[in-house]
């Protein structure tokens, strides 16, 4: 029982960390509060639907598709719009507001009021440790794990990577140093929103594809984002496991709809206790 | 600080008195159908109104529709299920609301502004599913039927004076308010928080109370409205109400008073009059903030200002153009 | 009763000690001024008495009382008032109104009979007014009284921050730089305002660097050099104290305007 328990954790918890890192990149390195963020996640998996279903491509390219194609939007949108807001918070905020209406009522527009299904790419179980897993699931898990340590490298060591970190830490210094924070600011929200459909992509066989399907995971990630600390990819990433681990436990013990209830009051007592997250900076 | 002269009180009262006439008018020229109009126009400007005070110190909260279900709640349960007269719904939706604001911000009302917004965020989501799940007592998502109207039978016509009433009172006590110690100390407070703490403001002290003001008044208009529609439900409170509220602050301006009354009235109105198709409603809305925070970030009070200045020049309270405001990020030293 | 005792203040950031072990014993109506070089931890110290920052060790006794690390407001409202050293102002309001705010410290008013618009509570109000009008005067900003802070020009802006501070009634004022980027005629406008707030019976504890200004409004001196005391006293023993003149590589007479 606890295998499974601390299976479906790690499960959830890796999908709540690609939203969450997602947001707190976006934060960190422009200092605006993405409330759109949740559109991303359902624009991957709507675009998954119709690339799947009219260009007839199988599940990973039209995966490919998708997340590339929203990581555009993103960096189009920020090169658009939320470049005037680096530091303007509730600007940010409306401003992603905005968007975030314009987004869902165009697709609602486009998808109609139904529900879709996208198939799933793998099927069956496996069994570890005890634990009863999907292989649906297992696959998220695993293509999480990789983006997410992917990400952690390319932040660490590579060129644009380092170049973010430095942008999220002291953006005016970094310009003195000759980094490109646009650009940099640019190219970071289009890795946010990528992480973000790829979030929806792997999540969409499991669950009911519908224009609306980007609250609830955009609620989670404000809730990953607030415990973990704004701008800290790291605090998201532990945040994110607390976070699936609690939310297993609570259904289990409390009953689901108490979850997100439980959750929140986490984040305040985590708030209280250290006011700036468990790892925030700035 | 210069004392207004008698001409213009004597403009001042005659402009009161058209606006006295036309307000009282409404009923009676469009029916019911005006009166709704007007029940939400006048609710809208009375919540937008209690919110601003807490902005005003530079926190912005993202809950505050949630003050108005629990306004709303309170004042269902007290009539439907203990019988008690409206008028004590009324006073205990106000009253229980603002508790709930103080229990919320003692914890959170010491964080950084980002953390604020995003933490009332899950306030709302929590209470929202707590409307949606404890069945037994919020009537889950069929709601509560509440039967006992505000005053006389109940007809539109009638809540809309009782409601205006209320938005009158309302209004006059947000102009002793701002005119008070307390309010003064407001936007300082926003402004530069720790010059403001070592002047000796008591900048928490503050922060709930305006929170707790901005509160009540949000369960007192909760209250009337689930007296006068009659039936509310979780779906009423959506997280989308929080965000009219914000937008219609943003669009009137959050520096004068009137700002954000204009900002309800024009919004509130324009929503109901443009009766466009969901999607072009959804546009028109999404394009009218963009464009208001990306060129009018003062909001339609600083292009009066902007204007002002323009035209007359002498006037110093120009607030021309946007300032690099940090809205929610702290700069204390 | 001195006015201000603080004993072995001492502040740790990490593994860096900004202040240690600092004592300091003001008396009532004197004009003490901290001088040092840049580093030494004299900001650093104001934080601490102001309560803005919490000590790592020693106390901070002001009138008698222990206020050691209590919170900003409640040590402001003692009579420890500070300026801060980089402008502070509440740009979005007039001059008049950046004195108003602070003034109500002595008022104490209670926020409904403040709504109703009780006669007791407009007659407070038309007092507190009258007094940030003196303030204006003291300061030399009546010329300027309606205009935003924002908008006034450097020597103005820092006059309105010891002005605002002087509004809460302040027993000890602690001035930070108060003359850092000022022309002389800047200056002189200034040290002509700290005199005439001597003159009220205010304490005032002065941190800068332009050493003519020090020396000609101080009595007595304490040197700070990274985070210790090196030496106190008059202007003239401070001149002449080996210690000092090493601190500040043999050049005591600076004069930075």
């Amino acid at each position: 029982m606890a295998a499974q328990v601390i299976a479906n954790s790690i499960v959830l918890g890796l999908t709540l960390a690609l939203m969450g890192i997602g947001l707190t990149l976006i934060y960190g390195i422009l200092l605006v509060v993405n409330f759109a963020h949740g559109e991303f996640y359902m624009l991957g998996a709507v675009f998954l639907y119709y690339v799947t279903s009219s260009a007839g491509l199988g599940y990973w390219v039209s995966a490919a598709v998708a997340i590339v194609a929203v990581g555009v939007l993103g960096w189009a949108l920020e090169v658009l719009v939320f470049r005037r807001f680096h530091g303007d918070l509730i600007g940010g905020c409306i401003a992603a507001i905005a968007l975030t209406i314009g987004i869902q009522s165009i697709t609602w527009e486009v998808w109609g009021p139904r529900t879709r299904a996208v198939a799933a790419p793998v099927r069956g179980h496996t069994e570890i440790f005890g634990a009863v897993v999907t292989n649906e699931r297992l696959l998220i898990a695993v293509v999480s794990l990789v983006s997410i340590l992917a990400l952690a490298w390319f932040i660490k060591y590579a060129k644009f990577g380092k170049a973010m970190r430095a942008v999220s830490e002291d953006s005016e210094a970094a310009r003195v140093q000759g980094i490109p924070a646009m650009k940099i600011s640019a190219l970071a929200f289009g890795l946010a929103t990528g992480l973000a459909a790829l979030a929806g992509v792997l999540v969409a066989p499991t669950t009911f594809v519908n224009p609306a399907m980007g609250s609830i995971p955009l609620t989670f990630a404000f809730i990953v984002v607030i415990i973990g600390g704004m701008g800290s990819v790291a605090g998201s990433l532990i945040a994110s496991m607390i976070i699936g681990l609690q939310q297993n436990l609570t259904a289990l013990w409390l009953g689901s709809q108490w979850s997100i209830g439980v959750a929140f009051l986490l984040a305040i007592i985590v708030l209280v206790v250290s006011p700036k997250g468990l790892m925030g900076h700035d | 600080m210069t004392k207004a002269s008698p001409l213009r009180w004597a403009i001042i009262g005659v402009l009161a008195a058209g606006l006295a006439v036309v307000l009282g008018l409404v009923p009676f020229v469009g029916g019911s159908y005006y009166a709704h109009i007007g029940i939400l126009v006048l609710l809208n400007v009375t919540l937008v109104m209690g919110y601003r005070l807490l902005c005003l110190t530079g926190l912005y909260s993202f809950c505050h529709i949630t003050f108005f279900a629990i306004g709303a709640y309170t004042s269902a349960l007290l009539s439907t299920r203990l019988g008690y007269p409206v008028w004590i719904c009324f006073i205990a939706a106000g009253i229980v609301a603002a508790l709930f604001s103080m229990a919320l911000i003692i914890p959170a009302g010491r964080v950084r502004g980002v953390y604020f917004f995003l933490v009332t965020f899950g306030f709302l989501e929590v209470m929202n599913s707590v409307f949606l799940h404890w069945s037994s007592l919020t009537g889950g998502d069929a709601g509560i039927a509440v039967f006992a109207p505000i005053i006389g039978t109940g007809t539109q016509t009638q809540d809309y004076f009782v409601v205006l009433a209320f938005a009158i009172v309302t209004v006059l006590i947000m102009y002793r308010l701002e005119r008070s110690r307390f309010g003064r100390e407001l936007a300082p407070i926003g402004s530069a928080e720790g010059l403001a703490s070592v002047s000796g403001v008591n900048v928490f002290r503050n922060r709930l109370l305006a929170f707790a003001i901005g509160a009540a008044f949000a369960g007192f208009a909760g209250s009337l409205f689930a007296h006068d529609a009659a039936y509310i439900s979780a779906n009423d409170f959506s997280w989308w109400g929080s965000v009219y509220i914000l937008v219609w602050l943003v669009i009137g301006g959050e520096r004068k008073m009137w700002g954000p009354i204009v900002g309800a009235v024009v919004m509130t109105v324009v929503a109901e009059g443009l009766r466009m198709s969901g999607i072009m409603q959804a546009l028109f809305y999404s394009g009218v903030l963009l464009l208001t925070v990306m060129a009018m970030p003062q909001g339609i009070v600083g292009l009066v200002g902007y204007l002002r200045a323009k035209v007359g020049g002498a006037r110093t309270s120009g607030d021309e153009g946007p300032p690099p405001v940090d809205r929610l990020a702290e700069g204390s030293p | 009763m001195p006015i201000l005792e603080v004993q072995n203040l001492s502040k740790k950031f990490g593994g860096v000690e900004a202040l240690s072990q600092v004592d300091l014993v003001v008396e009532p109506g004197e004009v003490i001024g901290v001088i040092g070089p840049n580093g030494a931890g004299k900001s650093t110290f104001f934080n601490l008495l102001s309560g803005v920052m919490k000590p790592s060790g020693g106390k901070v006794v002001f009138q008698g009382h222990d206020v050691t690390g209590m919170k900003p407001h409640r040590i402001a409202k003692r009579g420890l008032v500070r300026t801060f050293q980089s402008t502070l102002l509440f740009s979005d309001l007039s001059v008049f109104d950046n004195i108003l705010v602070a003034s109500h410290i002595p008022a104490r008013a209670n926020l409904v009979a403040d709504v109703i618009g009780l006669p007791v509570v407009r007659h407070r109000e038309s007092e507190t007014r009258q007094r940030a009008e003196d303030i204006i005067e003291l300061a030399g900003l009546t010329a300027v009284r309606s205009k935003l802070a924002r908008d006034l020009p450097h020597g103005h802006q820092r006059a309105l921050g010891v002005a605002v501070a002087l509004a809460t009634d302040p027993k000890l004022l602690c001035l930070d730089e108060p003359v850092t980027g000022m022309n002389a005629e800047e200056i002189e406008a200034m040290m002509g305002f700290i005199e005439r707030i001597r003159l009220q019976g205010i304490t005032i504890l002065l941190v800068e660097h332009a050493m003519r200004v020090v020396m000609s409004v101080c009595e007595r001196i304490m040197v700070l050099n990274f985070g210790r005391k090196i030496a106190e006293g008059t202007c003239n023993e401070v001149q002449c104290d080996t210690a000092v003149i090493e601190a500040y590589l043999g050049r005591p007479d600076e004069d930075d305007a």
